[in-house]
């Protein structure tokens, strides 16, 4: 008799080969689970958090980083946990399998609850700062990580007892096509299609399945195989259809998170999250958990000034472009003017759905205005690709605290804008501003870009504000309050609030030489796209919000930073003089520090190819989804390269690994290389109007490579790693690696993308990290004497 | 080596690179060329303590404060047993603004102040619109200008401006920079006034007030729990403010800013109302001011309009006369309204005024009169 569900061994041979095989289908099946459910909890996660957090480039490195930190920690754990005679590995496994989809969803809930008051001292509507920040993401990713981190090295361990050739590399692979999957349908359908609670949900179901399969496997207790398909099946479609439970879960959540409003609206778009709060009677959206718009009575104090002032500088106002952040009020007060064209773009689709459903007369006008032209794509893109030329470009209110909107602010945008104006056409954007202030780090991001806008325009003003506007022209740039009179009244728009008093008070001579001096006197770099000073100086400013005990720091790095990468090098020398060569039983060590070297770039790549591709094509959600692909479709390929090679070559002396091993290292420099001189080129091409679909196939393929050569050295760490270092289990193999490889990225996370990117540009961070590289290659060569 | 070699090794590195770090990028302690040092006046209402400790005695905190340490305002330090005002000549902002900003609706309409305002503050309010000058020290404002009192007065009178504010961060904390200008100020023939959180001392508050014309109070909210949680303050001092400066017969305003779900209930209102009606009188005018996401309160949404309608007619009921709503550029309640037949005596959109129908402080429909500090 046969139990088709849990083989039973009548037939010998070819029953155990059965059995074995069916138990390492299940272990396979699971471990891509852990890849798959690793990284939708991680995209969840960080999407979950961004609305808490602010959502700019800090809070994104944080929680990142913190994933891997912890991810490390738990494999590191993971991996000692292996050795263990008093717990099976396997029973170990079992139970942090189940555990993981129960530490997601409560990661949610307690995220919420946290941003609402609970553990920490925090008040609704308040910004967290960076402590909270970290208390946050430790108690709310580091327990879920710590959990997932742990089953890698667990079913490195299941893999070596089903079969022990290659064991890590095969789990490693199967882990990668988990990953691939988790990636792919987390942004081309989760994100969008269920909120984070549902999505939290499925990955419990899904383990729920494998859970049972491992049951039966394992032989605790059978089931007919048509019951059990059906009892699976049953819990499945229960609980989504029928998921009181979930949405229970997601609206007490939600009235924690915004006690000040009733949730009237919550979806999840592809590139963030938009709520829509009611109370007494005025509807707010809040995007990622920012207020960006009033539905019923807009905030017209702000709109209608930065509109009157833009459009008022210019004479004859007839095409304007306007790049976000326009509709709710802006928009309606520019076309109070002789406009008689306006394109406006706006990234999100679900944004202006929303924005559509809203009952404010001024918003309806908008919409229905025939002179008004909206175009549902990101604005870079857009400037890309349009041949208008325009007499006012506008750029909403945006930050540049993100290296995505950052990209708006750069001289290589500002170049584009040039020649998408006409010849008395202006640039107008804003920026973080004040009345009376003009120092520390609001000088700078102003200084920074106010230059920048010089660099590429003849003239540029500054009007200061709550908010600064800065108008660029290779025009003459009138903005006296006599002429800005003269115009309103040709308009017929003088009166009600601009007034010559009120004129006199906002452009007030005095105060926009006094603070335009301040300006030109502050030292700050010109921003560009591949030097994006404006994005530090932007961080600085919402450090100094969050965390003003850290300005000082961050503002020293900016200040000194040669000198800083100098004396870092220095002792990173010494450091590393002292680990490798001075110490006894090196060799493991070397390799580890290699593949966490490795890791780094690894994630450094992921950071600037992604950032590559929004500098030079704009924000497009599905090349962001291939990009994923490409880059862990790379790794796998590489890694699945590397396994056959090892296995076509299992009877020769292993000394072939440590060759393979040394070709990569020098494979990733040239890769650094090519990258350095590829996005340069790639830029030329996009600056000249070139193929953007050429330009990105190109990227892709940049992706591709820089996954392979970087996902081709794990399987070979794997191998070498119990050569040198004797009765390495596999487990403990995979414990010692995969944490070298996540803290690697850690490392990368924190470090390039916050700080070496942003203040030294990206020539020196591809510089840096070559001499990373170099330093592991020269271990590997055993250059210097031991 | 071993392991512990190892770690010493690595540990005397960090110890030499820290301190070697330390001594290079040690900060100097001019501030924007201006020496702390020789701008710094003697405090006034302190007393000396054992060990050269000091008690200030400026505001409700009553800092204790140890030798070379400052108060809660970072303004007032200790040196030597004596306390000092640090900020004294410092400005960090002079500006002219309209005064229908501070806001002020009462008091000479559609003139001009020139305000002034220093680094400090002695609350921590974390919806504050100045808080790049309110929540650091002297030395992290950098920018400041060095204008004795003497210097604004003159300013003021070569603009030809009327009067003089004390503005953007809480004025208590230069205390003597803003009693000597206020000073000099009168005896120029400038008025004064002065935009305040209202946690100042009776006796340097009753000192103060000769010299003042106008007073403008944020009476942020009527519990102490929004004082505690959100400014990292009390109500009590507020209210005792409020009663003294009322009974000085200076001008005063109120202030409130209106945010949703912290300080928006219809009770709280209404007890704030009644109180103000009660204790000083229904001719104060005051303000409902819609919030907007600012410093660190970002994740909040702005103030329903409904709500400072709502909060406006709570008020009315209670009794109080002349109630605007700010920050709704373009909404009715901009305008100041006759209580007794309800025209429009000051036609106002944000700062702008369109027409003032009054003559000589009464309203120009009924003849009311209408309290306030009026041009001649």
């Amino acid at each position: 008799m046969v139990n088709a569900g849990n083989v039973e061994l009548r037939f010998q041979g070819s029953g155990m080969t059965s059995k074995l095989n069916k138990t390492g289908n299940i272990i396979s099946a699971a471990t891509i689970l852990i890849g798959f459910g690793g990284m939708i909890g991680q995209l969840l996660l960080i999407r979950v958090l961004m609305v808490l957090f602010y959502g700019n480039e800090l809070s994104i490195s944080l929680v990142i980083a913190n994933w891997l930190l912890m991810e490390g920690l738990g494999s590191y754990f993971g991996g000692k946990l292996t050795n263990l005679k008093i717990i099976k590995s396997k029973n170990l496994f079992f139970v942090l399998f189940m555990i993981y989809p129960f530490s997601l969803i409560g990661a949610i809930i307690l995220a919420r609850l946290m941003s609402g008051g609970f553990i920490i001292t925090t008040i609704p509507g308040l910004a967290m700062n960076l402590s909270q920040m970290l208390v946050t993401t430790i108690l709310t990713i580091g327990i879920t990580s710590i959990i997932h981190g742990s089953l890698f090295p667990l079913a490195a361990k299941l893999f070596e007892e089903e079969n022990k050739d290659q064991a890590v590399s095969r789990a490693y692979l199967v882990e990668i096509i988990g990953t691939i999957l988790g990636g792919l349908l987390f942004v081309f359908l989760f994100a969008w299609q269920f909120k984070a609670i549902e999505t939290a949900f499925i990955i419990f179901i899904l383990h729920l399945i494998i859970i049972l399969l491992l049951i039966n496997n394992f032989r605790l207790y059978k089931f007919e195989k048509p019951f059990k398909m059906a009892f699976i099946l049953f819990i499945f479609i229960a609980i989504i259809l029928f998921n009181p439970i979930t949405d229970n879960l997601h609206e007490f959540s939600l009235s924690r998170l915004w006690p000040e409003g009733e949730v009237i609206d919550y979806r999840n778009s592809i590139y963030g999250n938009i709520v829509t709060l009611s109370r007494e009677g005025e509807k707010t959206v809040l995007y990622d958990g920012n207020p960006v718009a009033n539905l019923t009575n807009p905030e017209i104090s702000w709109s209608e000034d930065y509109s009157y002032l833009t459009a008022t500088a210019h004479e004859n106002p007839e095409n304007i472009l306007m790049i976000g952040h326009g509709i709710g009020g802006p928009i309606s007060f520019l076309l109070e003017h002789p406009v008689t064209n306006l394109t406006y773009t706006e990234l999100d689709p679900q944004l202006l759905d929303i924005l559509r459903e809203a009952d404010s007369e001024i918003i309806k006008k908008e919409f229905d205005d025939p002179r008004v032209n909206i175009v549902e794509q990101d604005g870079r893109l857009y400037l890309n690709q349009t041949k208008d030329r325009y007499d006012i470009i506008k750029i909403g209110d945006i930050d540049t605290e993100t290296l995505q909107t950052n990209r708006f602010y750069t001289e290589e945008l500002f170049e584009l804008a040039s020649r998408r104006l006409k010849e008395d056409g202006m640039l107008v954007f804003s920026l973080p501003g004040s009345y009376t202030y003009m120092a520390g780090e609001l000088a700078l991001i102003n200084s920074s870009l106010y230059k920048t806008a010089n660099n590429v325009f003849a003239n540029s003003v500054l009007i200061p504000g709550d908010r600064n506007i800065i108008i660029a022209s290779d025009k003459n740039i009138e903005i006296s309050p006599d002429i800005f009179v003269e115009r309103l009244k040709e308009r017929g728009l003088y009166g009600r609030r601009f007034t010559t008093g009120y004129l006199e008070f906002r452009l007030d001579e005095s105060r926009i030489e006094n603070l335009t001096e301040k300006l030109i006197l502050t030292t700050a770099n010109i921003n560009r796209d591949f030097n994006p000073a404006g994005f530090y100086y932007g961080m600085l400013n919402r450090i100094s919000i969050i965390a003003p005990g850290y300005t000082n720091f961050f503002n020293i790095i900016n200040n000194y930073r040669f000198e800083i990468i100098g004396i870092a090098g220095v002792v990173l020398v010494l450091i590393y003089w002292l680990l490798f060569f001075k110490s006894k039983n090196n060799e493991a060590n070397r390799l580890t520090y290699l593949i966490a070297t490795t890791g780094s770039i690894a994630m450094s790549f992921d950071i600037l190819i992604m950032f590559a591709l929004q500098s030079l094509f704009g924000h497009i959600y599905q090349f962001s989804g291939l990009f994923i692909v490409a880059f862990m479709g790379g790794m796998f390929a590489g890694g699945r390269l590397t396994y056959k090679l090892i296995k076509s070559k299992r009877e020769e002396k292993s000394s072939y690994i440590l060759d393979y091993l040394k070709k990569l290292e020098i494979g990733i420099i040239g890769m650094l290389l090519l990258f350095v001189i590829i996005v340069n080129l790639l830029r030329e091409i996009m600056l000249l109007d070139g193929s953007l679909y050429l330009s990105a196939v190109i990227c892709i393929i940049l992706a591709i490579l820089a996954g392979g050569v970087t996902g081709a050295q794990f399987p070979l760490g794997t191998e070498l790693l119990p050569l040198i270092k004797d009765a390495e289990s596999a487990g403990s193999t995979a414990g010692r690696l995969y944490t070298a490889d996540l803290l690697g990225g850690w490392l990368a996370g924190l470090i390039i993308g916050i700080l070496i990117f942003p203040v030294a540009g990206l020539v020196i961070t591809i510089l840096s990290l070559i001499v990373i590289k170099v330093s592991s290659i020269l271990l590997i060569y055993k250059v210097l004497p031991e | 080596m071993d392991r512990r070699d190892f770690i010493k090794i690595c540990g005397l590195m960090v110890g030499v690179t820290s301190v070697a770090g330390f001594w290079w990028l040690r900060s100097d302690n001019s501030v924007n060329g201006y020496r702390k040092e020789d701008n710094m006046v003697e405090a006034r209402y302190y007393e000396q303590l054992d060990d050269n400790n000091v008690r200030c005695n400026l505001c409700f905190r009553n800092c204790y404060i140890e030798e070379g340490r400052r108060g809660v305002c970072r303004n007032r330090e200790n040196n030597d047993g004596e306390l000092y005002n640090i900020v004294y000549s410092l400005p960090a902002a002079v500006n002219v603004d309209p005064i229908e900003k501070e806001p002020m609706h009462h008091f000479l309409p559609d003139t001009q102040i020139l305000c002034i305002g220093t680094a400090g503050c002695n609350f921590r309010c974390k919806f504050c619109h100045n808080w790049r000058m309110s929540q650091r020290s002297l030395e992290e404002v950098r920018d400041v200008q060095n204008l004795t009192p003497e210097d604004i007065v003159e300013a003021a009178k070569n603009r030809g401006i009327p009067s003089i504010s004390f503005t953007y961060n809480e004025p208590t904390v230069f205390y003597e920079y803003m009693y000597d200008t206020a000073k000099l100020a009168q005896e120029n023939g400038l008025n004064v006034i002065f935009h305040s959180n209202g946690a100042m001392n009776q006796e340097p508050l009753e000192d103060l007030l000769q010299h003042i014309d106008g007073v403008t109070v944020d009476l942020k909210a009527f519990t102490d729990d929004f004082y505690n949680d959100i400014c990292e303050a009390r109500l009590d001092p507020v209210l005792s403010t409020l009663k003294t400066i009322y009974q000085s017969g200076a001008w005063l305003e109120i202030v409130n800013l209106v945010l949703p779900e912290k300080n928006d209930s219809p009770e709280e209102i209404r007890e704030m109302s009644r109180w103000i009606n009660n204790e000083l009188g229904n001719e104060v005018p005051v303000h409902f001011n819609r919030f907007s996401p600012a410093y660190q309160m970002t994740d909040l949404m702005p103030t329903p309009i409904e709500t400072l309608e709502r909060c406006r007619d709570i008020a009315k009921s209670e009794g109080i006369k002349y109630i605007t709503i700010g920050n709704a550029p373009g909404h009715i309640y901009n305008s100041s309204f006759c209580p007794e037949c309800n025209s429009v005596i000051i036609d106002r959109t944000h700062f702008s005024i369109h027409e003032v129908n009054m003559e000589n402080g009464k309203c120009g429909e009924c003849g009311a009169e209408i309290p306030g500090v009026w041009h001649d």
